[in-house]
């Protein structure tokens, strides 16, 4: 448009919104004025038709709001939500990989804590079992029996007693030692119920030491051992399991 | 007239704000204090619809729309474009308009323009302008639409954002409007007042 173009129409829009405007063509002037003069009389005599006051509109419209407002109010949230498809899909997508990402993070990952214990030395299997309790346990069973009775101080000096008056001969029975562990004698010992012979077959089996690495029959042996109440054969197998080396 | 055209388009912004804000009863009474009804009404009788049923249609506007989508508006600023807009769309939308999106070219309009004029003899000026807005009303829909914003004090800006073409094209439409009623006009000129 040109620019005497643009003038014309300016002035004609002010003129039509009762902005005086100045230099205008007087017959523009007057064409614009008439336009808006019956423009504005058409609007009133419309709106002389409407009524002033109609209650029965703004009734209606309440009714209505409230209708809507009862129906918005008795949705659950659950509803609401899944209402935008979008968002939902969007939300459950999100969700799976959050729980996807965390199992492929966490897998395979153990604490400082169990990796400390974790044991990988073969327990001795010559000894007796009061002798490896002793041994093993701490102050408390040291001082008290098995059922909670106080076995006075002189249960300190039985593996002394022992230690003085008795020559200890280490024998290797081959199921004590890392390097020495046979199966058959750790088989052996482990049908009589010896739950170190039981921990050092699953140690075997999870190392590899003289039979082939398979952490199945380690977690199982393990399982064996700490029924027997072998603390050790359980934290390993609970080892085997967080490190995913079993399911 | 530049203070009633800002304050058209603050009251607006109030009341949509009182809709937004769940204040749906407030809002109502501004809508009624401000005159709305009665505009809204005009504006859809002028554009055929009879009383009742432009009555049913803006309850309809204020209960899903002004009500329901007002959070929708991007720029509160322009909340009056915003209901002139989607009311417009609800007129088209309810398949009431008698005619649809005519356009007549320039030179249909001057032939027009005297063919149904009642041509009574001792019609005033005034008289004659408003049938031929009428008659113009009735053969270009699009054009007076168009009039009647910029007769309500629309800007070009909220002009363009109503009929959703770029700002020379708006302005360029605005032209034609001017051009196009001339030729209606130009016989109530040789009326005597």
């Amino acid at each position: 448009m040109k620019n005497k173009d643009q003038k014309i129409l300016q002035n004609w829009i002010d003129t039509l919104q009762g902005i005086s405007v100045r230099g205008m063509d007087s017959k523009s002037r007057l064409e614009a004025r008439l336009l808006k003069k019956a423009w504005l009389e058409e609007s009133k005599k419309i709106e002389n038709k409407i009524p002033d006051q109609d209650p029965a509109f703004y009734q209606n419209i309440k009714e209505a709001l409230k209708k809507k407002k009862d129906k918005t109010a008795s949705k659950n949230l659950w509803t609401s939500f899944f209402e935008n498809k979008f968002k939902a899909f969007l939300v459950v997508i999100l969700g799976t990989g959050v729980v996807y990402a965390s199992k492929k993070t966490y897998d395979g990952l153990v604490s400082v804590a169990e990796e400390l214990n974790h044991v990988v030395l073969a327990k001795d299997t010559t000894k007796t079992k009061a002798e490896n309790e002793i041994e093993e346990n701490g102050f408390w069973d040291e001082h008290f029996d098995r059922h909670g009775g106080f076995t006075g101080f002189w249960s300190r000096y039985i593996p002394k007693i022992n230690e003085g008056n008795i020559p200890i001969v280490e024998v290797d029975n081959f199921c004590s030692h890392n390097a020495t562990l046979n199966l058959n004698a750790c088989l052996e010992l482990a049908n009589q119920y010896n739950s170190n012979a039981r921990f050092n077959l699953g140690l075997m089996y999870e190392l590899g030491l003289n039979v082939d690495q398979n952490y199945l029959q380690a977690y199982e042996w393990y399982k064996k051992s700490s029924a027997l109440g072998n603390e050790d054969a359980r934290s390993n197998m609970e080892y085997l399991i967080k490190k995913g080396l079993v399911y | 007239m530049r203070k009633e055209k800002q304050s058209k388009r603050h009251q607006a912004i109030e009341i949509i704000q009182l809709f937004r804000g769940g204040r749906s009863d407030e809002a109502l009474v501004l809508f009624e204090k401000y005159g709305f009804r009665k505009e809204f009404i005009c504006f859809a009788v002028t554009r055929g619809i009879d009383y009742e049923d432009a009555s049913d249609l803006v309850q309809k506007f204020i209960i899903d729309k002004l009500y329901m989508k007002s959070d929708s508006i991007e720029h509160i600023e322009y909340a009056r474009t915003w209901m002139y807009m989607v009311f417009r769309n609800m007129i088209n939308d309810q398949g009431r308009l008698l005619i649809k999106n005519r356009e007549v070219s320039l030179d249909e309009a001057k032939d027009q323009s005297y063919e149904e004029a009642s041509g009574e003899k001792n019609q005033t000026r005034s008289d004659c302008v408003q049938e031929q807005l009428k008659i113009f009303r009735d053969k270009d829909q699009k054009h007076a639409e168009v009039m009647d914003y910029i007769m309500k004090g629309f800007d070009v800006e909220e002009v363009r954002l109503t009929i959703g073409r770029s700002y020379g094209a708006t302005r360029q439409f605005m032209s034609q409007c001017r051009k196009k009623f001339k030729p209606f006009l130009e016989r109530c000129l040789e009326i005597d007042e």
